[in-house]
């Protein structure tokens, strides 16, 4: 049965959520494929196409710091959260705590209560 | 040394971004491609070189699916840009190549807008078909240049054209094949009542006979609305067959109108003792003037409808 999800789904699932745990990683600096190989072992393989978009994006953003190390064999570029970035990710960390508390309480409460819930407008704008 | 697939793409990469970030850009993709390709060699010293490289590229995308993701405006035309163009274009060139048309029939010999409408040539085949070619070229031309200037200036401007969907409905059909039989009424038997102009106690018509002469033509455009209209109310609603006939009538509609228009004489004013010859033939030159206004705009507007419901009909075929 599980093949027959749409391969979509979890995609797009993660799409929104990657750039949060992205954005977690960069609470301490890191470069751009370190990033990638940090989001493959928590879960998330995104490649390179994708996550560099999201980096140059927090960056015109403010969100994001960066600077070129040239002290090792050839320069890497080094992304940091920013002040203003750290409070982005807050804010993006509630409205994801607020997206699974919602998820969760709709997966989790009964299909009668729903119902019922759902019918209780109804019958109080019938009676006089 | 040699060119890479690396230098390609980092090269096609530069050339898609705006000048100010090209530079920068390509510095920092060849960072992540470095990275990449070092992980691999970290992982088998024995990697083939070229193939490393080929899967950095990979993992990038292609370099015109990650300048459109990096840039501001898309490089991609969106699907609803592509279509109103599509649309606005047949739209023109249908109006252009019956102007054009118009012109040859008339026996126009010089150019109305010099380089922009003139008459089509009728012979030979082949400088008739390079004629076609060449509104066509013209057409697409002009509104690219349009469209780049709007979609600089606004580029919200540029939205989907009005839907081509208009519901069609009984009432509407109903409605609608009432007006014909009257338009009918006028056309057959009324023709010379409706128009004609009053001359002491009688009234007398003023329609030139060579314009009279095309009104069984007339009765077959009527004819093709009608069906439009029997059809709707049969099927209760608009079907792809119903389109046709109605683009048909448009059609036939805007082709008679040119012919119409190039006719001898539209209008022959009778002369009385109240009226000369010069000046009921000033009255011919004004009326027929006006006659030709309208006939053109009239013309214009049914090859318009004509290009939306042949693009409807299409798509009502294939769904």
């Amino acid at each position: 049965m599980a093949e027959r999800v749409d391969p979509r789904f979890e995609a797009e699932l993660r799409r929104g959520v990657v750039q949060l745990v992205a954005l977690h990683y960069l609470e301490t600096p890191r470069y751009g494929y370190d990033l990638v190989r940090l989001l493959g072992a928590a879960g998330f393989q995104v490649e390179e196409g994708t996550l560099y978009p999201i980096l140059r994006r927090f960056e015109k953003a403010g969100i994001l710091a960066s600077r070129w190390d040239t002290s090792g064999k050839r320069p890497r570029k080094y992304y940091e959260l920013s002040d203003d970035g750290r409070s982005v990710k807050a804010a993006m960390l509630d409205a994801w705590k607020r997206a699974r508390d919602a998820t969760d309480g709709a997966l989790d409460r009964p299909m009668k209560e729903e119902e019922a819930e759902a019918a209780e407008p109804a019958a109080s704008e019938d009676t006089p | 040394m040699s060119r890479t697939e690396r230098d390609d793409y980092l090269e096609r990469l530069e050339e898609l971004l705006p000048a100010r970030e090209a530079a920068r850009v390509r510095m920092e993709v060849d960072a992540l491609i470095e990275d990449r390709i070092e992980e691999q060699r970290e992982r088998d010293p024995d990697v083939d070189e070229a193939e490393a490289e080929r899967a950095a590229l990979r993992a990038l995308g292609p370099a015109e699916q990650l300048a459109d993701e990096l840039v501001s405006s898309p490089l991609v035309i969106p699907l609803a840009t592509r279509r109103t163009f599509v649309r606005v274009l047949a739209a023109v060139f249908a109006c252009h190549l019956l102007l054009s048309v118009a012109l040859t029939f008339a026996g126009a010999t010089w150019d109305s807008i010099p380089g922009l409408l003139a008459p089509l040539p009728n012979e030979p085949f082949a400088a008739v078909f390079l004629g076609v070619i060449t509104i066509f070229l013209i057409d697409t031309g002009a509104l690219l240049c349009i469209f780049v200037a709007i979609g600089r200036a606004a580029p919200d401007r540029l939205r989907p054209t009005a839907p081509l969907h208009a519901r069609a409905t009984r009432k509407g059909a109903l409605q609608g094949l009432v007006l014909l039989v009257l338009m009918a009424l006028i056309v057959n038997l009324f023709l010379d009542e409706v128009f004609s102009v009053k001359h002491g106690d009688e009234f007398r018509p003023f329609l030139a006979s060579d314009f009279k002469s095309i009104v069984p033509y007339v009765n077959l455009v009527l004819a093709f609305f009608a069906l439009r209209h029997i059809l709707t109310l049969l099927d209760r609603g608009e079907t792809a067959m119903a389109t046709a006939a109605e683009a048909l009538g448009c059609l036939s509609g805007a082709a008679l109108l040119v012919i119409a228009a190039t006719l001898g004489k539209l209008v022959e004013m009778p002369t009385s003792s109240k009226l000369g010859r010069e000046a009921a033939e000033v009255l011919d030159n004004l009326i027929e003037r006006v006659f030709l206004v309208i006939i053109v705009i009239g013309a214009l507007l049914l090859m318009l409808r004509f290009v939306r419901l042949a693009i409807r009909f299409g798509r009502q075929v294939r769904a």
